[in-house]
């Protein structure tokens, strides 16, 4: 385990103690990678830690309430509104499957919704030192952790990380850095048996981007993740060992 | 009976909201109009850069607009709501950015001048003016590590390693600035 990683129970949670102490992390978003996911398994069981987070984040509220209105640039309103109205503005969000609910940070849903808290801080270095085991997606599967880096040919080292959590639902993060280059790109998983199931984009900005939602979809024997450019060319990959 | 609305009332937020869900021009304009400044401030404030910011507070907006359903009024304010679409947007700017380029710099001054505040803010709104005066009061290290976090979008690991200190540290001072500005807003009834 990464020495920056918080405390955890058997199965990957974080516990109360780690949670306090990540609380204003959490509440600020900018709790990283696989704590706020541990963190977030914890609140969805833990009412006096989710109260916790609750009033933190009414301070983290508060404190963006003092900062002082700024006239935007000439043109703003008229540029929001060519955007809202784009052919595609409305579709489902590039970042996330539809149906896997709304991916803003935290709290205006319940927390136990989970995916509204998961993704906004994710960010770089998730900090699960080592993988944990392949999982079987059944139905009774509990919620242990999987966790790969991403590689390229191309490109020397690691260029991210992709990190499964099997609860129920199954949430699923990842995180590349490419180190140049912007747009969408596609985050698939692979099955054993090399099928491919596509869980969602993420717009990269300079080569880095994260993602992460919970999956409906049905997962069988996940080997690895695949990084896909928009025109089909595999930007890196990551196995499950 | 239920209260009606004059003509010339404007719309409550919420109200403008729900028509930005369904494609009212009207009130898509109007909630942009009225949200702008403070949602471009806060990108502002994140992200020191106006074009960056514009393109953080346009897609701001875009987000509300796509998750207008999914707002839920009892958790807070539209504008809160708002501004923290705002500041998770911002938070993916600054964290890509800063993988770049040194950040941190100028986040004392950056507090001092959010717990001064407009004089007009600070006679305006006596809740704000006590959360200013509670942010003044955090001693230099804590105003630091609450400033880095929030505006910067640093963990408290990056935090420990801005300042030099270990992970518990940074972690305690965070902790302990986020609980005295609570406590300053549960002393004025804000907060669950």
């Amino acid at each position: 385990m990464s020495p920056m990683s918080e405390p955890m129970s058997p199965m990957g949670e974080m516990d109360c103690d780690g949670l306090r102490d990540s609380a204003a992390e959490l509440a600020l978003g900018v709790l990283s990678g696989a704590d706020r996911a541990r963190a977030l398994m914890h609140l969805e069981h833990c009412l006096d830690c989710q109260k916790e987070v609750d009033s933190l984040s009414t301070v983290g509220d508060a404190l963006f309430e003092l900062v002082p209105p700024v006239e935007p640039p000439v043109g703003f309103e008229s540029r929001v509104a060519a955007r809202l109205q784009a052919p595609d503005a409305r579709a489902p969000s590039r970042s996330r499957r539809p149906g896997t609910g709304p991916w803003w940070r935290r709290a205006w849903v319940p927390v136990a919704a989970g995916v509204a808290l998961v993704l906004a801080a994710g960010g770089g270095g998730w900090a699960i030192g080592s993988s944990t085991q392949v999982p079987s997606a059944s139905p009774a599967a509990k919620a242990s952790v999987s966790w790969a880096s991403f590689h390229s040919p191309a490109r020397r080292g690691d260029l991210g990380e992709v990190f499964i959590s099997w609860g129920r639902p199954v949430w699923v993060f990842m995180t590349v850095d490419l180190g140049q280059g912007s747009g969408v790109v596609g985050c698939f998983l692979v099955e054993q048996g090399g099928q491919e199931v596509q869980v969602g984009s993420v717009n990269l900005v300079r080569g880095f981007g994260y993602w992460g939602a919970a999956v409906q979809a049905p997962l069988w024997k996940v080997t690895g993740a695949r990084i896909v450019a928009s025109d089909g060319r595999t930007l890196a990959t990551a196995s499950f060992r | 009976m239920a209260a009606r609305r004059r003509p010339d009332e404007p719309l409550g937020d919420e109200a403008l909201l729900s028509g930005l869900a369904v494609n009212d021009p009207d009130a898509a304009t109007a909630f942009v109009r009225r949200f702008q400044g403070k949602v471009f401030g806060a990108a502002l404030a994140m992200t020191g850069e106006r074009e960056l910011a514009e393109e953080v507070a346009q897609q701001a907006f875009e987000r509300a607009w796509r998750h207008a359903r999914m707002y839920d009024a009892r958790r807070g304010p539209v504008q809160a709501w708002l501004l923290t679409i705002t500041r998770n947007l911002a938070i993916d700017q600054v964290r890509a950015r800063r993988r770049r380029a040194s950040e941190g710099a100028g986040a004392v001054e950056q507090l001092a001048s959010l717990a001064r505040g407009p004089e007009m803010e600070a006679v305006a709104s006596d809740s704000g003016a006590r959360l200013r005066r509670a942010l003044a009061a955090l001693p230099p290290e804590q105003s630091r590590a609450l400033v880095l976090a929030a505006f910067r979008g640093f963990s408290a690991a990056e935090v420990a390693e801005a300042e030099g200190v270990p992970l518990g540290t940074a972690k305690t001072r965070l902790r302990a600035a986020m609980s005295k500005l609570r406590a300053s807003l549960a002393s004025q009834g804000v907060g669950p």
